[in-house]
């Protein structure tokens, strides 16, 4: 058996009690042996001589007043200061209790908490870096974001105008219809098919008339604008299959894929009409127009001497009219 | 639309009118209380006395959610939360007794609408904490500093993580409500504010214009101001008289409110 006030004298923990002008009446050994007081030293004397000025005006803006009002303060941390000065942190709890007259009294349990002030300073402290990591993080993908959509705005930007230098590669400026580089790597396109799949195709040479003429009599205005107007005429008459192109001057080349030797001379025919029928500005305009069907052994050199000796037929021939080798 | 802005302060400022027919007395609590504190003055006064009290922004049942950084990031905020308030009951110019900041604010709100008072009595008042090369507020600046981490560490987390879990997880229910009243007695991250405010103004060159008399009632022995600066203010406050309370500490009318009650009688 312990006794009562043993018991309360050496409980790990401090204790102390106040009247309710907050002059200390109880205190037990443990609280006097942390603060290193003797107890004549503290009873009658006000609590505040147990803080530093910032602990005072803790206790007595918020635990005091919460003591007052609800009788409960519960996990309060508080710093108190002992006899030499040195801050103590403390966890405590509090209670309102009246005494025999009916007066408050106010009961305090005080757990120095060393270790756990160090533990919570790190913890916070820890809490602190990692939201700073975190908003660190943030700041890294936001800027990884923004990077990666500039670069992807930047290889749009690139393939647009990588399509324009394509097509720009590829076209006839003035008439807008495919160049010679371009045509003939469609020629040889087409060739190749031919070979594999056997199937058919016709190759369409088409020279102004008198283009000479033209350029000498009306201006080289003129004459840009006759070769301007001839692409326009094909692009409108051309089916999507086939490739148009200007190959020299006022020479003109079409491939037909998938056409007979029947319809390749109406197509040609067809074009010819129009020309002849178009009005133009300085008068009227012809052209002559050689055509050949593609024959499975054929080379590049081989059908277009052959498109070109139809062509001179035409020419041969009388002008504006189509001749087929 | 008076009718409207009188609801909106009622709300914010939490208005309680304990009697209808009488002299109209406002109290404002000082800092870390709320209007309760007055409770038992109240009860102490006779009925001639019509006593309103309120909440500072931040402090009891104020409206937390009408705290603007701002507008409270000084004293005009509280200042003109007590002129709006005065104002919001339509009663002319009154009787105000406040504790503490409370009394300071009072102070300035006269300076803007004295019209609003007939007096202030200013509890344990201070225009300064913090110690000066010619001024003994009470404090220096890392005692304010250590206070305001105090407060930061106790409110660590608790306001707005633990106090539900622990109200869940009490095993003692009764004690749940009152955990929850003292937890929603004041906004933390808001009285660390206020605490900012009030424990770092500097607020004595305006006592030489306090327009109205005040009365400051003090205790010999207050852990928080200095007798020093009650007879500062007393010699700056144009029309002043000093009230010492046999009471002790910064909280006479908590401690000792039948004495607190009969001097503020006396004044009026």
């Amino acid at each position: 058996m312990i006794e009562a006030n043993t018991w309360v004298e050496q409980a790990p923990v401090g204790l102390l009690a106040i009247h309710g002008d907050s002059t200390i009446t109880h205190i037990n050994t443990m609280l006097l042996k942390l603060l290193n007081y003797e107890r004549e030293e503290l009873i009658g004397q006000p609590i505040n001589l147990l803080f530093a000025r910032s602990g005072k005006l803790f206790f007595l803006t918020h635990v005091f007043p919460l003591l007052q009002h609800q009788g409960l303060v519960e996990e309060m941390y508080l710093r108190l200061r002992d006899r030499d000065g040195h801050d103590i942190p403390v966890l405590i709890n509090a209670s309102k209790v009246e005494d025999s007259k009916g007066a408050p009294r106010f009961l305090f349990a005080l757990m120095p908490i060393q270790r756990r002030f160090i533990f919570e300073d790190q913890l916070v402290e820890a809490r602190k870096e990692a939201e700073q990591a975190l908003m660190a993080q943030r700041e890294a993908t936001d800027a990884l974001q923004s990077a990666r959509e500039e670069l992807e705005e930047k290889q749009a930007q690139l393939l647009r105008l990588n399509e324009q230098l394509q097509r720009l590669a590829n076209t006839d400026e003035l008439t807008q219809l495919a160049n010679r580089r371009s045509f003939e790597e469609q020629l040889e396109y087409q060739l190749a098919l031919q070979k594999r799949q056997s199937g058919r195709a016709g190759l369409m040479l088409l020279d102004i008339d008198h283009f000479k003429k033209i350029n000498d009599m009306h201006g080289h205005g003129c004459g840009d604008d006759v070769l301007c107007k001839v692409g326009k005429l094909l692009r409108e008459l051309m089916r999507e299959v086939d490739t148009a192109a200007r190959i020299g001057g006022e020479e003109f080349a079409i491939i037909l894929p998938g056409v007979d030797e029947q319809g390749l001379q109406t197509a040609a025919e067809r074009i010819r009409k129009k020309i002849e029928a178009t009005r133009w500005r300085h008068g009227s305009v012809t052209m002559s127009i050689g055509v050949t069907m593609v024959r499975p052994d054929d080379g590049r050199e081989e059908v277009m001497q052959r498109v070109d000796r139809a062509m001179y037929q035409a020419k041969r021939q009388g002008r504006n009219c189509v001749e087929i080798v | 639309m008076q009718q409207r802005i009188n609801h909106e302060v009622k709300q914010r400022n939490c208005i309680t009118v304990h009697r209808a027919q009488g002299r109209p007395v406002v109290f404002g609590h000082g800092f870390g209380c709320d209007q309760l504190i007055w409770l038992p003055v109240i009860d102490l006064l006779p009925e001639s006395v019509a006593p309103v009290t309120f909440d500072f922004m931040g402090c009891g049942r104020s409206d937390f959610s009408a705290y603007d950084k701002e507008k409270y990031g000084s004293f005009n905020g509280y200042v003109q939360d007590l002129i709006d308030v005065i104002e919001a009951l339509n009663l002319g110019a009154i009787d105000y007794v406040g504790h503490s900041v409370g009394g300071m604010i009072g102070m300035l709100a006269a300076m803007k609408r004295p019209d609003l008072f007939k007096q202030i009595i200013a509890i344990g008042p201070s225009p300064k904490y913090l110690n000066d090369a010619d001024y003994e507020g009470g404090f220096e600046p890392e005692d304010i500093a250590d206070l305001l981490s105090m407060m930061k560490r106790n409110h660590f987390e608790w306001a707005g993580y633990l106090a539900p879990i622990v109200m869940e997880n009490s095993q003692r229910p009764e004690l749940a409500e009152q955990l929850r009243k003292s937890f929603a007695n004041s906004n933390p991250e808001i009285s660390r504010r206020f605490a900012e405010v009030l424990f770092l103004t500097d607020n004595r060159a305006y006592l030489q214009k306090v327009p109205v008399p005040v009365t400051l009632m003090y205790c010999a022995v207050d852990a928080i101001v200095p007798v020093g600066v009650i007879e500062y203010m007393a010699a700056k406050i144009p029309y002043s008289e000093m009230v010492e309370l046999n009471a002790a500490g910064h909280y006479p009318h908590v401690s000792s409110p039948q004495e607190v009650s009969q001097a503020i009688m006396a004044i009026l």
